[in-house]
């Protein structure tokens, strides 16, 4: 261990993570989806289930930056400086954070994926997702493979940028079951 | 793109470059900020310096000034056999650096050269010495390794990496982009002979895949040149030489690394740069 590291911390706080895994982890969703549509019988309507998943998506990251501010870490506060320096910094680093740290969070993954992080904007993969898995089991494949939950991802990201005053696109680029992953590029609108 | 089509790529774009310059591909800068760790396990302490750099290489000297040639090459040709999967550095001319810190390699970073201070001994203490850039996310969390990082670094506006950029290209530094780890561009040098281990690795000691030539090569127009003699001093390379029979410099293909400081030395634009793959005989010298 370096004598940086006795100092900081630059990793997350474990804490954080599992308080988020507690409230938007694939369980949790599990939980929600019940309450909403009973589960197993008859899908929701589309418009329905679309609403809410961008409901979802919404309120995970509104959490995960209320989480994250409060639980910060050498990393943020080296990147919040330098973007005080140099203001190109902010886009798309900050938000980059809070979104690794909602789906570190609530995924099966050590790391996410990133595709592309540059002035241009942000680019990540979600493989083996826990909440597609849930709502597989909760809802049935049928339901799942319609892909509503796109939205709460969609919902997540829009806000992780719009938080911090970036007015940005979201796309979905890749999508399970077809391909092998999730992924999604945010570019300034 | 076929395999054909593919055959006249360095080997970092054959793997890296999704059809195009590898360098050139975002995607080559990307980069986690987080990574959560299994347990017990902790963060990759630094473990570059002298012997890191070197890697093998020591004993490969060791057996030369022992008057062992046959243990030398061997050695030499298995660094290359290995080298050989992973990737490396490679030169690039100055615009082509300028566009990545405008555009793709963000965060940059101004921060001190490992390379002076492995051959040399000679900490660079300040932004006014400093001649590396750091680029990506992992520049966030540089005190985390502060012996790699001594003196700090310090971040940079797109326009200011410029600046720093032309700065050291007037110079005579040579740029080349460095992987990290296997993973992604983390650095952008700024040097020279025989102060930087990439280039005398190449130079002095034949480890090809330690630093890769660049794209293109440099070509004297001659109904331009004066003969001045202002690029002479700027190659490292041994590419250049003065042609007394013209009057003019000469410059020599198969040495050329595509840098560039003789042409940004040039005040006639007397020189220019051609895709290396232009020429058939050039086009598998890397």
């Amino acid at each position: 261990m370096t004598s940086a590291e006795t100092r900081y911390s630059f990793d997350l706080a474990e804490e954080m993570a599992q308080q988020l895994e507690q409230e938007f982890g694939p369980e949790a969703l599990r939980g929600e989806l019940q309450k909403a549509f009973g589960g197993g019988g008859a899908s929701p309507k589309g418009a329905q289930a679309d609403s809410f998943f961008t409901d979802f998506g919404r309120r995970w990251m509104q959490r995960t930056i209320e989480l994250g501010e409060q639980y910060t870490d050498r990393t943020y506060e080296t990147l919040k400086d330098a973007a005080k320096k140099v203001e190109t910094l902010s886009f798309p680093f900050i938000s980059q954070r809070f979104i690794e740290i909602a789906y570190l969070s609530t995924q099966p993954v050590y790391s996410l994926p990133i595709v592309e992080n540059s002035g241009r904007g942000l680019t990540f993969r979600m493989p083996f997702c826990g909440h597609f898995k849930a709502i597989r089991e909760g809802m049935g494949e049928e339901f799942a493979d319609q892909l509503h939950c796109k939205n709460a991802c969609l919902a997540a990201c829009q806000t992780a940028f719009e938080h911090f005053g970036f007015s940005v696109a979201v796309a979905m680029d890749a999508a399970v079951p077809k391909d092998e992953y999730c992924q999604f590029s945010i570019r300034r609108a | 793109m076929g395999r054909e089509a593919l055959d006249d790529m360095c080997r970092m774009c054959e793997w890296l470059g999704d059809g195009d310059i590898w360098y050139k591909n975002p995607r080559n800068y990307a980069n986690r900020m987080y990574k959560l760790r299994e347990p017990g396990k902790k963060a990759t302490p630094f473990t570059g310096g002298a012997e890191g750099l070197a890697s093998g290489l020591n004993r490969a000297i060791q057996a030369k000034a022992d008057g062992d040639l046959e243990t030398y090459q061997q050695i030499i040709k298995e660094i290359n056999e290995r080298d050989a999967t992973r990737p490396g550095g490679q030169v690039l001319p100055l615009q082509d650096c300028i566009d990545l810190v405008r555009d793709i390699g963000t965060p940059v970073a101004a921060m001190h050269c490992i390379c002076r201070k492995t051959t040399r001994a000679e900490e660079e203490q300040s932004i006014n010495e400093y001649s590396c850039l750091g680029l990506g996310t992992g520049m966030f969390k540089w005190e985390r390794w502060p012996e790699r990082y001594r003196g700090g670094v310090q971040f940079l506006t797109p326009e200011q990496a410029a600046e720093f950029l032309e700065y050291w290209d007037q110079r005579g530094m040579v740029h080349m982009v460095m992987q990290e780890g296997g993973d992604f561009i983390g650095g952008l040098c700024n040097c020279d002979y025989p102060d930087c281990v990439p280039i005398r690795q190449r130079v002095d000691y034949g480890l090809n895949y330690r630093l890769t030539k660049g794209e293109n090569i440099c070509e004297v127009d001659y109904e331009r040149c004066n003969g001045c003699g202002e690029c002479l001093g700027r190659c490292q390379f041994n590419a250049l030489k003065y042609e007394a029979t013209i009057d003019k410099p000469n410059i020599d293909p198969m040495m050329c690394f595509g840098c560039a400081l003789c042409m940004t030395a040039c005040n006639r634009q007397a020189i220019r740069l051609v895709p290396r793959r232009q020429y058939a005989a050039l086009q598998y010298v890397w």
